[in-house]
């Protein structure tokens, strides 16, 4: 791995990398994360709100479990980016009934059309918060007037910083929920509710988290 | 008996007497334990010698005191009859149970200070009087031998002849010495025996943590019963050991050999073992740099010493248990509907044997569950081998208890029986889970705005908590801690928040330098910190880690 003068990884490299590691990681991912409770709240939120057939994207789909599946179970037509082939793959094979394009969520572009709702679990974790911001802005860019937007980060104070996760080093991001407030108010959506969660992942490895689930809408100025 | 002559028939009766004396002197030789001695000296006695033998031993002797010495014993010494034999002849004597040196009189006397054997009534002197022993009718003469080995005077044995029978002569007088003699050697190798039983028990329990901590998410019991003292087995150890996160380290180990050694070789283990857990290691590196230890530091005496150990970290946030093994009888995993299965964790080879890996294995802990871990005192014996024994602890252990103290209990009841010669520990803990609500953990850069998110989520946290009377008092320490925590380290670090019956706080950091506390003076701005800490909160601890160190404080709710 390359390191630029400034000592960050070039994007490529970093995105190279955090895709290694969690096509390392694969299946492990989902021993360690059994239950995911908020999530699947937050799913259900969105499908109330939405009608049927919309279009969803889940930015950073993973494995496709438990989102994407609930969303095409419940009628919506999903399409899921993900940079890990191995994920893709497990995605692929549990939820045929969605699409699937391997897609780095910071390079979000027009060809994947407009969307009733966008959800990122747990993915803009991976970037550095420089990036964040752009790409807040590509997903209000890809929301149909007053779309839904579901976010959800693990709550720290972290900035694109090696930690050792399931045995595999990635980079992590992560706010304190008041700046993760402002960070989607000042990309332009309507903070309706947030919630927050502990969790505590099934591995001796791994410390209890804060989550947070962010539930957003485009607002229509912008 | 009159040995004058040199005929075949005397050669005979020589014959049958030493015969009498071989079996006497195997039978009081024996046994190890004070009592079966001293009644063993009565029994051989008795028709033979006497109608009566009756045996006095000192206080000193029964309670391990010191031991009076010739001449002479001091005056209030006690002596207590501990064994009599008696034929029909004798039955009705009652003898004195327990007196005093200063109540001795005639012959009683006179053996005691001279350490000698005193024969009442002696034709060449006056009769003496004898109820201080004998209270009621007289009888028809009497023997008193001292019981004394070397220096050391340990009672004295009381022989009476029914008044119909003749007196006693130079060969019973004899005999009777020579038994005594024996006696007193045997009774006298008994006390040291014991002596030293007493000493590694005493050292052995002494290293034995004594009261389970209380912790959140677990509750802990623990027994720990020695063995036979003639089998002069030990070195079992158990322990509970609180790490980081709120996870807890139970250990139960075995050091194979015996007595005071095994005791001071647990000793130290249990001390490596302790201060490898505070370092947090995974379970498998727990026992490797055991096992090296015990290599380089333990078995140096001159013997092969060799332990076995299970060690497992039970994490009540997680729910689950991470195990590794060295040699050790596998932990019983008793699940909340009674279910028990042995867990899985490989074998592994005893500490001591070097150059060997040791593998971790982590299996699901559910509420409601719990672990037993014992050594093989429990669950193995002459009669039975370690799978009826595990079979049998299983069983007991499914039939569950109101808490795991009681359950200890229950299976020591069931499965200890008197046989048994190793000795035992037994240690339950009760998985009870800690709801994952009630723990908050963050990870967070080292810089100045450090602190102001930790107030910001101490305010949010414990509100959600119904908490909000602590607010002040955790924002102040938490900011201290983490003020000292960034002050040295580059890395992110931990804010961690469980509410259990109390509030814990937890910082850690990869920085080494624990906090030290000292009474802050006006230009010592770093000391302030853990003063203030000290000063306000319930409790409050620091420890390494491998990565670095864990700060934490409680306060009462």
């Amino acid at each position: 791995m390359t390191q630029n003068p400034d000592g960050r990884h070039s994007r490529a490299d970093r995105q190279a990398a955090q895709a290694w590691a969690f096509d390392r990681i694969g299946e492990h991912y989902g021993e360690a994360f059994p239950h995911k409770d908020g999530q699947v709240a937050a799913g259900e939120w969105l499908i109330e709100r939405l009608v049927p057939g919309s279009r969803v994207l889940d930015a950073g789909c993973g494995t496709g479990m438990p989102t994407a599946r609930q969303l095409a179970d419940a009628g919506h037509k999903v399409t899921g980016v993900d940079i890990s082939h191995e994920m893709l793959r497990l995605a692929r094979q549990d939820v045929p009934d969605a699409e699937f394009h391997h897609l780095d969520i910071a390079d979000l572009d027009p060809t994947l059309g407009d969307f009733a709702a966008v959800v990122a679990f747990f993915s803009l974790l991976m970037l550095p918060r420089a990036e964040i911001p752009s790409v807040l802005e590509k997903i209000h860019r890809r929301l149909e007037p007053e779309g839904y937007f579901l976010l959800s980060m693990v709550e720290a104070d972290l900035d694109d910083t090696p930690i050792h996760f399931l045995g595999s080093p990635v980079r992590v991001t992560g706010y304190i929920r008041g700046e993760l407030e402002e960070l989607v108010t000042a990309a332009g959506f309507e903070l309706l509710d947030l919630r927050h969660l502990s969790y505590a992942p099934a591995s001796t490895e791994l410390e209890p988290e804060v989550q947070l689930f962010l539930f957003c809408r485009r607002d229509g100025r912008r | 008996m009159r040995w004058r002559g040199h005929g075949r028939a005397e050669s005979a009766e020589v014959h049958e007497h030493l015969a009498f004396l071989h079996a006497a002197t195997v039978r009081i030789g024996a046994d190890l334990e004070l009592t079966q001695v001293v009644t063993a000296l009565c029994e051989t006695m008795v028709p033979r010698v006497a109608d009566l033998a009756a045996a006095y031993l000192y206080e000193a002797v029964l309670t391990d005191g010191d031991l009076p010495a010739l001449p002479g014993a001091p005056p209030d010494a006690v002596l207590r009859q501990v064994a009599v034999a008696d034929d029909a002849r004798l039955r009705d004597r009652t003898l004195v149970g327990k007196l005093a040196v200063s109540d001795l009189t005639g012959p009683f006397a006179s053996s005691v200070s001279s350490g000698q054997l005193v024969m009442w009534p002696d034709p060449d002197h006056e009769r003496e009087d004898v109820t201080c022993v004998l209270p009621s009718a007289r009888p028809g003469s009497v023997l008193v031998a001292p019981l004394r080995a070397g220096e050391h005077m340990l009672g004295f044995a009381v022989l009476l002849r029914a008044p119909e029978r003749t007196r006693f002569d130079e060969i019973d007088l004899l005999t009777a010495a020579l038994m005594a003699d024996q006696a007193a050697l045997s009774v006298h190798k008994a006390l040291l025996y014991q002596r030293e039983a007493r000493v590694a028990d005493a050292l052995q329990r002494s290293m034995l943590p004594k009261h389970p901590p209380r912790l959140p998410g677990v509750e802990i019991a623990y027994r720990y019963l020695p063995g036979n003292p003639a089998a002069q087995v030990g070195g079992d150890w158990f322990d509970a050991i609180p790490l980081p996160g709120s996870r807890v380290a139970l250990v139960v180990g075995d050091v194979m050999g015996h007595g005071v050694h095994s005791a001071a070789t647990m000793g130290q283990l249990r001390t490596a073992v302790r201060t490898l857990a505070a370092l947090d290691p995974p379970p498998d590196q727990v026992l490797r740099h055991l096992d090296q230890l015990f290599e380089h530091t333990v078995g140096q005496y001159g013997e092969q010493y060799l332990a076995t150990c299970v060690y497992c970290v039970y994490d009540p946030v997680a729910r689950r248990c991470a195990i590794a093994n060295a040699g050790h009888v596998p932990p019983v995993l008793v699940h909340a509907d009674g279910r028990t299965e042995l867990v899985p964790v490989p074998a592994g080879v005893p500490l001591g044997v070097g150059n060997v890996s040791f593998q971790t294995i982590e299996i699901a802990a559910p509420d409601g569950g719990l672990f037993a871990l014992c050594t093989d005192g429990l669950v193995e014996s002459r009669e039975h081998d370690i799978t009826e024994g595990l079979d049998a602890l299983r069983e007991s252990l499914a039939k569950g208890a109101e808490t795991p103290d009681d359950l200890c209990e229950n299976v020591l009841h069931a499965l200890h029986t008197g046989e048994r010669e190793d000795d035992v520990a037994l240690l339950i803990a009760r998985f009870d889970g800690i709801p994952s609500a009630s723990v908050a953990n963050w990870i967070m850069r080292p810089h100045a705005q450090a602190a102001r998110h930790v107030r910001g989520l101490i305010a949010t946290t414990l509100t959600g908590w119904g908490l909000e009377d602590h607010i002040d008092a955790a924002s102040l320490l938490a900011t201290e801690l983490v003020t000292n925590a960034i002050r040295y380290t580059t890395r992110p670090i931990t804010l961690r928040l469980l509410r259990t019956e109390t509030l814990l706080c937890e910082v850690t950091d990869d920085d080494h330098h624990l906090p030290v506390l000292c009474e802050p003076s006006e230009s010592d701005e770093s000391g302030r910190g853990i003063y203030l800490v000290s000063r306000l909160s319930h409790r409050w601890g620091a420890s390494q880690t491998a990565a670095g160190k864990a700060v934490w404080f409680e306060l009462a709710l």
